[in-house]
């Protein structure tokens, strides 16, 4: 009698985890599988994948933010595909349809809106977190009502979004607090920024520009300083290399008081003062840097590579500043992602196929996943953090 | 002496630019690998799809009526004042005349 209870108490407790498994969900991520319209779930506790989701339309370029308890991921498509992904009951949620080309997104402070940004029709769309209704349209236009494809959006403390503008070359920050009266500042940034970054610490943005030298940085507690050129001699006089990929600047590294900035157009990685700007060193690296990504500990810096040299990574020491190892985890090395305390890091081949682990302290390979065509890799600590 | 033979190539592929498609230059193992370069690489800027991006779409009907000569030279010589890079070190003449031939017709999918 007691067995039979116990069992029928086993099996609803059993039936109950096919739903919804009661679980935390910190350990876990998404591996974008981009030819396929895919994601994988993963768990970075056993290293192995929970579940593939379907549908979710051309992820090439596709990114990722999560929700503040860390439970449903946003996942931004090219296509302008905007999906809901609920990570407990390893499904869509919801999924809209909300621009004809995207880039990726950002979801603000408070956790109730998500924003996408747009290369067609150019600019912001902010939606509801819950459900995904329009809260916002912030059209990107410049000149003669010319809309620009908007790059580097970032949320920003205030219930602020900060995004660059590459044809109008213009900083917007838009305070979103009450997105039926957004409050939209306009900022001059130089020519063609490509992609922007905001500090950890939600103070500075930073946008990186493609037409000049040197990087446009807005003191977002002084926004009414404007604009200032950091960086503004680097590469100058020298003829830069053509660029086959454009470096991303968010998941950038902070380590320490110093930051690490892929340097375009050539293979460096800059080594900036976070204090007062100055560039500090460079580093040589094997290839045009496309990000830079510091282990949550800021020892170490993981730098990978555009074409040709896309199959390598390398290993600064943030102490010696110096490479300390050169691996070589697949062809076509699309995108590098700590676990939360930085034990490891998931590294994605586009190739390959696969997804390798590496323990950050050995720097060996620990363990791999198949994944089809795989590129962006995002863990849910990014749920807290400012700029994720 | 390679040069000079991808000249009289060149030519030969000038001469018989209507009646012969650039493929015949082309093997097959190296299509697959230009049509996986254009879809991963120059789509990283123009779309995995090619439907545009930081740089502009690639398909049929936005190239219709552009001299594929002049899409050619901007594949291998990139365009300047643009973020558009020169291929010509991943690539010979006769396969970017490929490319753009595949292009202009609507690009084969990654097999």
């Amino acid at each position: 009698m007691c067995i039979r209870v116990c069992l029928l108490a086993l099996l609803l407790a059993l039936v109950g985890c096919a739903g919804t498994p009661v679980r935390g969900t910190g350990d876990l991520g998404v591996v974008i599988e981009r030819d396929i319209g895919r994601v994988q779930v993963v768990d970075t506790s056993t290293r192995k994948s929970l579940a593939t989701i379907s549908g979710l339309g051309d992820l090439s370029h596709a990114s990722v933010v999560f929700s503040r308890d860390g439970r449903n991921a946003y996942v931004f498509g090219r296509d302008g595909g905007l999906t809901k992904v609920d990570l407990l009951k390893r499904a869509i949620d919801t999924r809209i349809l909300q621009a004809g080309n995207s880039i990726g997104g950002a979801i603000s402070q408070d956790g109730r809106y998500v924003a996408a940004q747009n290369y067609t029709p150019g600019g912001v769309k902010v939606f509801d977190a819950g459900t995904l209704k329009l809260v916002l349209d912030i059209p990107a236009s410049y000149g003669d009502g010319q809309l620009s494809k908007v790059v580097g959006l970032v949320d920003a403390p205030g219930n602020k979004f900060v995004f660059s503008l590459f044809d109008a070359g213009e900083i917007w920050v838009a305070d979103v607090s009450d997105p039926l009266a957004p409050v939209i500042q306009k900022f001059s940034a130089g020519k063609q920024p490509y992609d922007g970054l905001i500090t950890p610490d939600g103070r500075y943005y930073i946008a990186g520009l493609f037409g000049e030298d040197g990087l446009a940085l807005l003191d977002l507690w002084h926004p009414e300083q404007g604009v200032r050129r950091i960086l503004g001699g680097y590469g100058r006089g020298e003829e830069k290399l053509p660029v086959y990929k454009m470096p991303h600047l968010r998941g950038w590294a902070v380590a320490g008081t110093r930051a690490y900035l892929p340097a375009i157009g050539r293979h460096e990685v800059l080594v900036v003062d976070t204090q007062n700007w100055q560039e500090v060193n460079r580093i040589p690296v094997a290839g045009q840097p496309v990000f830079a990504i510091a282990r949550p500990d800021g020892r170490q810096v993981w730098v990978n590579f555009a074409l040709p040299d896309n199959g390598q990574v390398q290993v600064v020491d943030t102490e010696s500043q110096s490479i300390v190892r050169t691996l070589q985890p697949g062809r076509a090395v699309l995108h590098m992602e700590f676990t939360p305390r930085g034990e490891a890091a998931w590294v994605s081949s586009r190739d390959d196929n696969r997804v390798t682990v590496y323990d950050t302290q050995t720097l060996e390979a620990v363990a791999e996943l198949p994944a089809s065509a795989p590129s962006g890799i995002f863990f849910t600590y990014r749920a807290s953090r400012i700029g994720f | 002496m390679r040069c000079g033979s991808t000249a009289v190539f060149l030519i030969f592929i000038t001469l018989q630019s209507k009646a012969c498609p650039a493929d015949e230059g082309v093997s097959s193992e190296r299509q697959a690998e230009l049509v996986r370069l254009v879809r991963n690489d120059c789509g990283s800027c123009h779309g995995l799809k090619l439907n545009g991006g930081l740089g502009p779409a690639l398909m049929p009907a936005t190239l219709a009526g552009k001299a594929p000569e002049g899409l050619r030279e901007t594949i291998l010589r990139g365009r300047v004042g643009t973020a558009m890079p020169p291929w010509s070190s991943f690539m010979s003449e006769a396969e970017a005349s490929w490319i753009v031939e595949q292009l202009m017709k609507g690009f084969p999918d990654v097999h």
